[in-house]
């Protein structure tokens, strides 16, 4: 609950709203996720090929390129990823079908998969070799899949 | 049949409400609220917190610049249409009041990246403050899913910047008050009503209040692994602390060090003698966040909103110290005379 959710706060909930000063802090809470998961995309062209698609990753970049990219995991990671999100499947598909796009030989078909893993339940508290305790991140699931239209590439 | 005693026993809720407080009991917590709020305070405070916050939204800008057009244009990740059919509200967003093209998207930006360097600086503190504040909220607007909590605290900032004291120290604008009343550059400001200063320190607190809250609903924060896990998002690891996170006692010590932290700094910052130590460990609490984890500009809001919470007093205190000691570091002949 919001605190403009609030019954006392309620008549200004609209002036909250238009503001942007409506106010959720739940900074790893009630509990941090217990998922680590990435994003891969799987871009269908016109002659049947599959090409792959990677969303980036920030575990695979540097100090500086993460400051830089940091927005990329806010709002897929923390957002899209996961179930609320549909309206804004399309658009992040046709921004990877623009961005794969290659006049000779199109994307007709992108599909967006997620890739994730739970983190482990803590065992007696010995966990030395971490990170490589992480299991691989291989439950799949396809969160979108979005047929290009003609003149979207224009 | 009426007459005037009847009128005078008429029920009176003014006499009544003025009655009150005059009261013994009542007339004091009215005098202690008062002054609170209103009682005229050095501007330094917000100053100091003007210039850090600023400083940290000229950064915000440029690291969001390579890709504004991916987050913000016409042909990126999210299109304006999506979000409208996400938000039912009518929502404050200069960006719908002109084209929904990359060339406008670039002015505004621009003016509001110009908007944060002036509210640094101090120029025209309060339009600054105030292009500030409609720039990030029109970015939120048009991309909510890019924002952390971090950017919402920096919203609810810029909204009350402008009606604060914070130009009135340490700015172009004091600078140029000060010189045409003949006085040195670095003159702070008259005394002023330090309420918005106490709104953004009631926020800050409301911030740890809230999270604190949060976290004791959940089963991981009570059980003492909650830090287990979020150290364990690869996405988030900055460096593999050694020691720290691989063992029960060390995890269970953090889970519960972070509720007591955030506790005392939605608390017991008020508590004139344990102020200064709780922000000690608020700082340690946020900078071992920041060696652990990557969440750009979030922890350093944190950091830098603790100066709202610094004395006059000790500051100006502490600003003449290291002014001093430069002075002296470029002018040795005048170690025998500090600065005024």
């Amino acid at each position: 609950m919001r605190p403009s959710d609030l019954t006392a706060l309620s008549p200004l909930r609209n002036y909250i709203l238009f503001l942007g000063i409506d106010q959720d802090w739940r900074v790893f809470a009630p509990k941090p996720r217990d998922t680590n998961l990435h994003l891969v995309a799987v871009v269908t062209r016109q002659d049947g090929t599959l090409e792959l698609w990677e969303y980036p990753r920030m575990e695979r970049m540097n100090f500086v390129d993460r400051l830089y990219r940091e927005r990329f995991r806010k709002y897929a990671h923390d957002n899209v990823a996961w179930g609320g999100f549909e309206s804004f499947l399309p658009d992040l598909a046709l921004y990877i079908a623009r961005l794969n796009n290659n006049p000779g030989n199109p994307p007709v078909r992108v599909s967006l998969v997620r890739y994730s893993a739970p983190i482990p339940v803590p065992t007696a508290g010995v966990n030395h070799d971490f990170p490589e305790a992480l299991p691989p991140q291989s439950d799949t699931e396809t969160i979108t899949t979005y047929a290009v239209k003609p003149g979207d590439l224009e | 049949m009426t007459d005037g005693s009847s009128a005078s026993r008429r029920f009176r809720p003014g006499i009544v409400i003025a009655g009150l407080c005059q009261s013994p009991i009542i007339k004091p917590i009215l005098s202690d609220w008062d002054r609170f709020w209103f009682q005229p305070q050095s501007p330094l405070p917000m100053a100091l917190f003007r210039i850090l916050f600023g400083m940290l939204m000229i950064q915000f800008c440029v690291l969001i610049q390579p890709d504004l057009f991916t987050w913000f244009g016409s042909r990126g990740i999210v299109s304006s249409g999506a979000v409208h059919s996400f938000s039912l509200f009518v929502e404050l967003n200069i960006l719908n009041v002109f084209p929904d093209n990359d060339t406008w998207l670039s002015i505004l930006f621009f003016i509001f990246f110009l908007g944060t360097i002036s509210l640094t600086l101090g120029y025209r503190t309060r339009i600054s403050a105030t292009v500030v504040f409609l720039g990030i909220c029109s970015l939120y607007h048009r991309d909510p899913l890019l924002f952390n909590a971090g950017d919402t605290f920096m919203r609810q900032v810029a909204l009350w910047l402008p009606f604060s004291s914070a130009g009135d120290a340490y700015s172009i604008d004091q600078a140029l008050r000060n010189k045409r009343a003949g006085k040195p550059w670095y003159a702070e400001g008259e005394p002023s009503s330090p309420w918005v200063l106490r709104v953004l320190q009631i926020q800050l607190c409301l911030v740890y209040a809230h999270t604190f809250y949060g976290k004791t609903q959940g089963y991981t924060w009570t059980d003492g692994t909650a830090v287990y896990y979020s150290s364990r998002l690869v996405e988030l690891r900055r460096f593999v602390v050694p020691y720290i996170f691989d063992h029960e006692w060390t995890v269970h010590m953090f889970t519960y060090g972070t509720l007591l932290i955030e506790f005392s700094l939605a608390v017991l910052v008020w508590i004139k003698p344990l102020r200064y130590w709780v922000l000690a460990a608020g700082l340690c609490f946020h900078m071992m966040i920041d060696l652990n984890m990557s969440i750009p500009q979030f922890e350093w809001l944190m950091m830098v909103s603790f100066s709202l919470f610094l004395y006059p007093e000790d500051l100006r205190k502490w600003i003449h110290h290291v002014a001093n000691i430069i002075y002296w570091r470029f002018q040795p002949d005048a170690r025998q005379t500090p600065l005024p």
